[in-house]
């Protein structure tokens, strides 16, 4: 596992949510609204094109703190703020760094950016300042529900 | 979008609760994790994840969260099958404001999942651009079947008049 020290910077993740990403979430979350899936759709309720499910950014935080991290940890509590929608095909860069080690816990600020895929530079915030808690040395689970 | 301080005022404390129809599954967690591009064994191998502390393969953090397997309700006009609040308009624009996760034990292939949603906050506000939104909180807990805690969900939403034809 990484040593997570106040100030460690995790490696950044860059990701493009393209049409078969967001039709794979909507199925995956059985979620098909239509303003993730129809550019037309979107369009009546005002935005550019089909935009990504605000929570999935979540999940992606939740990636990339857990892979910068290293392995063996496990997110505990998460707070972050959607600032700006992001569309279909565009890319986002993750990045963030630790704030906080204490107790087996760590905490992860991040920010989620759409950048232009070519020259990479932020085009507009879409989470800022997120807050992930990692737990680094997590309790063993034990096995419930019906085998 | 603006609606009456008592309409408001009426709904806070309304409740909801779902209980999934099955178990959550591991198919659901290789489903969700190869959606979102995460790559981490232990939603996926058994192996790994034993190795790692669990006793058997367990779901993404946040798959808890964002699904809406355990609703069992049907999709509407706009594709929609998750919780809807009767406050909101049919046709009011939903943007996503943000939310707040605690995860209890990790949620395991045969959780079978209890959601009980409470709004607990619905204000009129006014964007920093000028436009008029509805403020909805929620807040979800989430159980399995002996009522052990795996997650808790506030959501907050605003809602906002759809664009003029």
């Amino acid at each position: 596992m990484t040593t997570l020290r106040p100030g460690f910077a995790l490696p950044p993740r860059l990701q493009v949510i393209d049409a078969a990403t967001m039709a794979a979430y909507a199925g995956a979350t059985w979620d098909w609204f239509s303003i993730h899936l129809d550019a037309e759709a979107a369009r009546r309720a005002g935005f550019l094109d089909a935009i990504v499910d605000g929570q999935m950014l979540g999940a992606i935080l939740a990636a990339h703190a857990q892979d910068g991290a290293g392995p063996g940890v496990r997110v505990t509590a998460m707070t972050f703020r959607n600032t700006s929608a992001v569309y279909r095909g565009e890319m986002i860069r993750v990045t963030g760094s630790c704030t906080q080690v204490a107790s087996g816990r760590a905490t992860i600020e991040q920010d989620v950016h759409v950048i232009d895929p070519v020259t990479q530079r932020r085009v507009r915030a879409a989470v800022q300042g997120a807050l992930t808690t990692i737990e680094t040395a997590p309790a063993v689970t034990a096995p419930r529900g019906e085998p | 979008m603006h609606l009456e301080p008592q309409e408001l005022a009426a709904c806070i404390g309304l409740v909801s609760t779902y209980t999934a129809p099955e178990p959550i599954g591991e198919a659901s967690f290789r489903y969700f994790a190869q959606a979102v591009g995460d790559r981490n064994p232990v939603y996926l191998d058994h192996a790994a994840a034993t190795a790692a502390g669990h006793a058997t393969v367990i779901a993404p953090p946040t798959l808890v969260c964002e699904t809406n397997q355990l609703t069992d309700r049907r999709p509407d006009a706009n594709g929609y099958v998750g919780h809807r609040w009767p406050i909101i308009p049919a046709d009011a624009t939903w943007i996503r404001g943000g939310n707040d996760y605690r995860f209890g034990r990790p949620v395991q292939p045969h959780d079978r999942i209890t959601v009980e949603w409470q709004l607990v906050r619905a204000e009129n506000r006014t964007t920093r651009d000028g436009r008029d939104v509805v403020m909805l909180v929620s807040e979800g807990t989430y159980t399995d079947q002996r009522g052990d805690l795996l997650a808790w969900n506030r959501e907050t939403l605003f809602l906002a008049d759809p664009p003029e034809a």
